[in-house]
């Protein structure tokens, strides 16, 4: 019996699509994950079956293989957790799928079989709402996601939730953002951002040019500014190779 | 291993074993052995192939008992289960490995607790 879920892997600032395989045998228990997983994607099988356990669900017997496609690529963090568990699910047929049609699945497990958040998701969203329609995301994460339309952004809190989602017994109401009042609010904070560090760095025009165009930077390479002062954090502008520190 | 800890392990296995019996489990093989591993107990129980190790506690003298095995114990008792089932020509079979823990409470009381699905492949 055959499973395949569609998730994502982020590399640099895109992202492409990661085909979830899970193959399951009769024979001893146990489970292999392939195509090249870091330690935290090959850990995520003991996340799995504790949170199959605590949801409810039977952990099924059997021999599992499960291949992270294309196998070239290395497969990094906790995010093929949700879709690994839901596809364990479907090949023990414990639930069918009636919307797992151009559906991506993103979610970190934990234990008790709840959802947490994962990182990358405007990635994600941003290349591959051309090719989907919709994807299943931690609620934490809903609102990052929904920033790209054309996608329809499902928040999800459990695995039971998901589970029940995907066989059709709930519905969830797409998460939607208003974008034209979002980028308003954008706009003033970045306007007020300015004005403050003018203050502090005496608004000197090259210095208020220049923190423009770091703010500018800032967005596109998504920095947060610091919470006291507005100003983005020096180190991490470094880090996006916008300013130098001597 | 000595012949006093062998008899405490053959009294066990025989206490698992009826204990197994009782819970609808059908006893195929006791006591099987592979070059580079032995299995206490194999059993069928309902579509499963159980492989069970016996855990006998004779006295105690460490705290509670656990059905924790070494990886040591496991790869011993993984491969043997694979080795039976080759001979056997056993395919397409779901397995399971059990572990049986009996112990003896402080009044004297002998206790048999069965862990299904106590591990798996790593």
């Amino acid at each position: 019996m055959l499973v395949k879920i569609a998730s994502a892997a982020v590399l640099g600032l895109e992202a492409y699509q990661v085909e979830i395989e899970i193959d399951s045998s009769r024979g001893l228990p146990g489970q292999s994950i392939v195509g090249l997983p870091d330690a935290a994607v090959r850990e995520s099988r003991d996340r799995v079956r504790a949170a199959i356990e605590n949801s409810g669900f039977e952990f099924p017997p059997g021999y599992f293989t499960i291949n992270l496609a294309p196998a070239n690529t290395r497969k990094e963090g906790p995010l093929y957790d949700l879709p690994i568990a839901l596809g364990m699910l479907l090949v023990s047929e414990q639930i069918t799928a009636i919307e797992l049609a151009d559906t991506l699945v993103v979610g970190e497990l934990s234990l008790d079989g709840g959802v947490r958040p994962v990182s990358g998701l405007l990635a994600i969203c941003f290349s591959l709402a051309k090719s989907h329609r919709r994807i299943l995301v931690p609620k934490e994460n809903a609102a990052e996601a929904a920033l790209i339309k054309g996608l329809e952004v499902i928040p999800v809190s459990s695995l039971k939730e998901a589970a029940e989602y995907l066989s059709g017994q709930t519905k969830i109401k797409p998460y939607q953002v208003d974008l034209e009042k979002l980028s308003l609010q954008l706009q003033n904070a970045k306007e007020r951002r300015i004005d403050r560090a003018g203050e502090l760095l005496g608004s000197h025009p090259y210095i208020l040019k220049r923190i423009w165009e770091i703010n500018k930077f800032s967005y596109q390479y998504n920095i947060s500014p610091c919470e006291n002062c507005g100003n983005i954090n020096l180190m991490d502008a470094n880090f996006a190779g916008l300013v130098e520190i001597n | 291993m000595g012949k006093e800890s062998y008899e405490i392990g053959q009294r066990g296995e025989d206490l698992a074993a009826e204990y197994l019996a009782n819970h609808g489990y059908h006893i195929l093989s006791r006591n099987f052995r592979s070059q580079q591993g032995e299995i206490d107990l194999i059993a069928s129980d309902r579509d499963f192939m159980v492989f069970v190790e016996v855990k006998n506690y004779s006295f105690r003298s460490f705290g509670l008992p656990s059905a924790a095995i070494r990886r040591e114990k496991r790869q011993s008792i993984i491969h043997a289960a694979r080795t039976y089932l080759y001979r056997n020509r056993i395919k397409n079979k779901n397995c399971r490995f059990d572990v049986v823990a009996i112990y003896r409470r402080l009044d004297g009381s002998r206790v048999i607790e069965l862990f299904q699905n106590a591990f798996f492949l790593t």
